[in-house]
């Protein structure tokens, strides 16, 4: 990196964490420090939940993800507009009534302690392993840029983070989130605009979609049937899995999980939190589209700039060294020149749609396939050598896209700006999942714990438990930055993210769906059927990794959620009062 | 009509705004496949 882009991304990270304390000042109480007293106007509420959803993880993996599997994945969020509605006429009324500081503090008023416990025990378990991804997604960039050892720039990630955090609780996250988004839409925008400036002249932003078109990566809707006919039930992203699948982990995520919940109980009154839901709903579908739609165009891009057969450089340059040396480099040679033959029938595609050739065209866009998939073999065999040579190694290089271009191709300036956006675009979501877990942590376990009577937390002993509060927050930092270390081998962040909240969010979802549509069902029925659900969504997700059952994770949340309902009423039905 | 029923008139009606949205995203995005691919 230059000096010009080190002082931007110092001053840009420095202005946000000042920023941060600036707007720190909260009553010292439970209230003020998790909830900002509930004070919060519905745009502020709307930007804080886009911000703690979107991390840098949305804007690393996104167009690396849109590079290598086309644009697909903006199914996964169709069902989200429709969760935003079902949370507005359910959860959010709920929640509001009793005035709740936690989604699960709603579950001991509704069932009993160790449904509440169980429930928010789940919640810390992923949403604490998932922030130590979403520290993980940035601190790569440095270590893969600057050459950093990767852990210590973990420590180095979160430390900052926890500064405004820990002092200013969810006042702090909300007003840093806005700017943050502010500066994060610019970025990404200026970036997909000097995509398109750098390709070569004559090619536009229409050529640059056809050209990807052709290679397969405008596939925005996918029926998830397989050409012969049938359902792929292993196919993660089509409409059907992003409806269905991807309504239920929006339920479970926004209505369940507190990190989210968090968020728009901060709103001034319900009428507040429900606007901002329902305008997440609409802005987060054609977000998530324009992101993927960056690594659609850095596609066509790389059909006219040489393409890297592997875009994560420190890990070629690393096997370069060993015996496996001479073959990564013969396989590079390879690539290069089919990506060359590649790029003659690129030329020769767009020509033909220019001047109208239907024929010429098809042709052509027939030869573009069969060298991607030439391209894509060369690449299998690059990761096959990488592999052999350490099988440690992180062959999964979906993350690195992006970066690679915005290193090798952005002007000076640009390059310190991107970088800062994604830490921006983390710190977001980290701050408000700190902030959640250790309201979480402080109003379901430790206050709970201390009171003999349900919800007497926060009444008296107020600037006692906010002193406590900013070093909960503080541990939970440190705790994130500590998985954040193992996060390495997880291959695209995104799902990883992704799926670890599948495996839990769909039983929590199904605890809240009991509680809100089955009256007559009593606490230890949903604890007994929640405790098996768990077991059994973990136990197909082993078998699944195996490759002894073939279920995409999107479906976990649906399993998880169904399996709670079904089994809490059979257990009711057969126990009666003994499970109320 | 009461102030309750109203408001909840007027929450059906964003609703199912929402709804449209999404339908004709979905059919847009449906269209963008068709034309590209």
């Amino acid at each position: 990196m230059s000096t010009t882009d080190w002082i931007v991304l110092v001053i840009t990270l420095a202005g946000i964490i000042l920023y941060g304390l600036y707007k720190s000042r909260t009553e010292k109480n439970l209230e003020g420090y998790f909830l900002s007293n509930r004070s919060m106007p519905w745009y502020l509420v709307l930007l804080s939940i886009m911000g703690t959803q979107a991390s840098a993880i949305t804007f690393l993996s996104a167009p690396g993800q849109a590079f290598t599997d086309g644009m697909r994945f903006v199914q996964y969020y169709l069902g989200l507009p429709l969760a935003m509605i079902v949370l507005c006429i359910t959860f959010v009324p709920a929640f509001s009534k009793l005035r709740v500081f936690t989604a699960y503090e709603f579950l001991e008023q509704r069932f009993d302690g160790k449904t509440r416990l169980f429930t928010a025990a789940l919640f810390l378990l992923s949403r604490g392993l998932s922030t130590g991804i979403s520290i993980y997604a940035p601190s790569i960039i440095l270590s893969s840029l600057l050459g950093w050892n990767i852990y210590w720039t973990n420590v180095i990630m979160g430390g900052m983070l926890i500064i405004y955090t820990v002092t200013g609780g969810a006042r702090a996250v909300a007003y840093t989130q806005q700017l943050q988004l502010v500066i994060i839409f610019l970025g990404m925008f200026l970036a997909g605009y000097l995509v398109v400036q750098q390709m070569p002249e004559g090619v536009g932003f229409i050529d640059a979609l056809k050209v990807s078109g052709a290679s397969g990566k405008m596939n925005v809707i996918t029926s998830g049937f397989k050409p012969g006919g049938g359902f792929d039930w292993k196919d993660k992203y089509n409409i059907v899995s992003g409806l269905i699948g991807g309504f239920f982990l929006a339920l479970s995520y926004f209505g369940t999980d507190q990190s989210q919940v968090g968020r728009y109980l901060t709103a001034k009154d319900d009428s507040e939190s429900k606007w901002g839901l329902l305008m997440n709903g609409l802005v987060k579908v054609p977000m998530q589209f324009l992101i993927l739609l960056i690594g659609v165009l850095l596609f066509a891009f790389y059909q006219f700039k040489p393409q890297p057969v592997f875009f994560n450089d420190a890990v070629s340059e690393q096997v370069y060294h060993t015996s496996y040396g001479d073959s990564l480099k013969q396989v590079q040679r390879q690539h290069e020149e089919v990506m060359r033959k590649q790029q003659a029938h690129v030329q020769q595609f767009l020509a033909a749609d220019h001047s109208g050739d239907e024929v010429t065209k098809d042709s052509e866009a027939s030869l573009m396939r069969d060298m991607q998939g030439q391209a894509n073999t060369l690449k299998a065999k690059y990761k096959y050598y990488l592999q052999k040579a350490d099988a440690a190694i992180d062959v999964n290089d979906t993350n690195y896209i992006f970066l690679k271009f915005v290193v090798d191709y952005l002007p000076k300036g640009l390059v310190g700006l991107l970088i800062a956006i994604i830490f921006l675009a983390a710190w977001g979501s980290i701050a408000a999942a700190l902030n959640s877990l250790a309201s979480c942590t402080m109003i379901d376990f430790y206050c709970r714990m201390s009171k003999t009577e349900f919800r007497q937390c926060g009444k008296e002993d107020g600037l006692q438990q906010y002193r406590v509060s900013k070093w909960v927050t503080a541990g939970w930092g440190i705790f994130c930055i500590a998985v954040a270390g193992f996060a390495n081998r997880m291959g695209s962040l995104i799902e990883a993210v992704n799926i670890l909240g599948s495996l839990f969010y769909g039983v929590m979802l199904g605890i809240f769906l009991v509680a809100f549509y089955m009256k007559r069902i009593g606490g230890t029925a949903v604890f007994i059927s929640s405790v098996i659900a768990q077991l059994i969504v973990i136990a197909l997700f082993a078998l699944d990794s195996y490759g002894v059952t073939g279920i995409g994770f999107l479906w976990f949340n649906l399993i998880g959620a169904a399996l709670v309902v079904v089994l809490a009423w059979l257990l009711q039905s057969i126990g009666g009062k003994a499970v109320a | 009509m009461t102030n309750e029923t109203a408001d909840r008139k007027k929450w059906q009606v964003k609703y199912a705004a929402v709804v449209i949205v999404l339908a004709l995203l979905i059919v847009f995005f449906a269209w963008l496949t068709n034309y590209f691919e």
